[in-house]
């Protein structure tokens, strides 16, 4: 079991300038124009960057997939986490510049 | 979370502006700023495309015969309308159909979801050819060079460069696109590689417009040519694609495409048509009606021969890593994600696994060809 580390519920993210992607189904097709490459994210991921490109801070996200995929909110906030940090590291989301500025 | 599929390297990439043109023109800040100049002829042919016609102006009479021996029954000549100053949007265009005299058996039906695109897809796209002067284009190769072209996407124009030629797209008012191409006049070989080029370019952003789709893909017909049912195989260069239109047509199989095929919306669903671009096969010398495209296969070289089920948005990733041009242009890629995603939505998809030695065929069950 990997211990996680705490989430910030105000962190935001925002799709990087060269990121195009559209819901196709349940998932989500991604051009990253830059790369370049397509990506193809699973329903869960979908909806991750699905919320994040539409302003809502991460907390808010976990809170989205505990209801929308009926999981224990600890368990949807850590997965919003997870997801966030593999979008960010595949090159598909990086932080809003007010998450920059948290402190 | 996610699965990769690695876009199209090569000419698909949008060149960065500060380097637009550099390898090509000698003064690439001299890139022309409107479609004007002196037509190179006053000669003049339809090209029966998908999504079209392209009416070319301004040929002479050799490159006139140039087209004519390339793109065959797809190049009609029409009466040589007047040289001079270009149209412009408040002189009407002539309708390429009546000047020749011929429909082109691609072109949308009112009742096709074509007809709702949007506006000025449903006009020709006028392609007007310039002369330069030899001096305006560089004569050495860069080192390493293959052969690629500049390409500088912007919301309403579009600007090309390459060995020999310059180019620009634009979109008129109305919608409809023009294009200007500007070559030396004596360049004969030079002329055809840039029009071909020119016309690739355009097809594919025509074809957007039309709500559909220009994919490297070899296209293949099952009941035959005309009437028959397409079958798609989408993949990257090397992926196998004229392996697959080769031993297709070994089988007795139309093959429309081995290079590019083009995605059309029809009512009820989604058709392949034939371009007359081919990769390693001889092009297609006639047009022929689209056929309904049954489905798309995604090429994965593999071990084995095996059809495995994809999901639709797989298939998109697919399609959408093989169009080339529109997946770079930042302007456009979501357009092609949607148009993708309607076209594709009626179609069996799935992954091919396949050996070279083409074990995959019954796999595919497709009928011998009448």
């Amino acid at each position: 079991v990997t211990e996680s580390a705490p989430i910030e519920p105000a962190a935001a993210y925002r799709p990087r300038s060269d990121v195009r992607f559209r819901r196709i189904g349940e998932e989500a097709v991604v051009v990253r124009q830059d790369a370049p490459e397509v990506l193809v994210l699973n329903p869960v991921g979908a909806r991750v960057l699905e919320l994040l490109a539409g302003g809502e801070a991460l907390g808010a996200v976990g809170a989205a997939l505990a209801e929308e995929f009926e999981v224990a909110p600890a368990e949807a906030e850590a997965d919003a986490r997870d997801f966030a940090a593999e979008l960010e590291s595949a090159g598909v989301i990086e932080p809003a510049p007010e998450a920059e500025a948290e402190p | 979370v996610h699965d990769r599929v690695l876009l199209t390297p090569g000419s698909g990439a949008a060149t960065p502006p500060a380097l637009f043109a550099a390898s090509f023109l000698v003064r690439p800040g001299r890139f022309p700023e409107e479609i004007a100049g002196r037509p190179c002829g006053g000669e003049a042919a339809d090209l029966l495309l998908p999504a079209g016609p392209y009416r070319i102006e301004g040929l002479d009479p050799a490159q006139l015969r140039r087209l004519g021996g390339r793109f065959g029954g797809f190049c009609v000549p029409v009466a040589a309308g007047p040289t001079g100053p270009p149209r412009t949007p408040d002189r009407p265009d002539p309708t390429p159909a009546a000047a020749s005299g011929r429909r082109s058996p691609l072109l949308g039906s009112p009742a096709s979801p074509a007809a709702a695109s949007p506006p000025g897809a449903d006009r020709p796209v006028e392609l007007s050819v310039f002369a330069a002067p030899p001096r305006s284009f560089r004569r050495t190769v860069p080192a390493g060079w293959r052969y690629s072209f500049d390409l500088d996407p912007r919301p309403e124009r579009l600007r090309l460069a390459g060995w020999g030629f310059c180019a620009l797209l634009e979109r008129r008012a109305g919608g409809a696109w023009r294009a200007g191409l500007w070559v030396t006049p004596g360049d004969r070989r030079g002329f055809l590689g840039a029009c071909t080029n020119l016309l690739r370019v355009v097809a594919a952003y025509r074809l957007l417009d039309a709500g559909g789709a220009l994919l490297h893909s070899a296209a293949v017909a099952h009941g035959g040519l005309r009437g028959g049912d397409g079958t798609l195989f989408v993949g990257r260069s090397g992926a196998g694609k004229s392996t697959v239109a080769r031993q297709a047509r070994g089988l007795g199989l139309g093959v429309l495409s081995d290079e590019l095929a083009a995605l059309i919306p029809v009512p009820g669903g989604c058709a392949v048509a034939a371009l007359p671009f081919a990769g390693d096969l001889e092009p297609a010398r006639e047009p022929v009606p689209p056929l309904r495209l049954a489905r798309v296969l995604l090429l994965e070289q593999a071990g084995r021969d095996a059809l495995v089920p994809a999901s639709r948005a797989r298939a998109v990733a697919a399609a959408a890593a093989c169009a080339p041009w529109i997946n770079a242009d930042p302007h456009r890629a979501t357009v092609l994600l949607d148009n993708l995603g309607r076209l594709l939505a009626g179609v069996e998809v799935a992954r091919l696994e396949f050996t070279r030695g083409g074990g995959f065929w019954p796999l595919l069950a497709l009928p011998e060809a009448a």
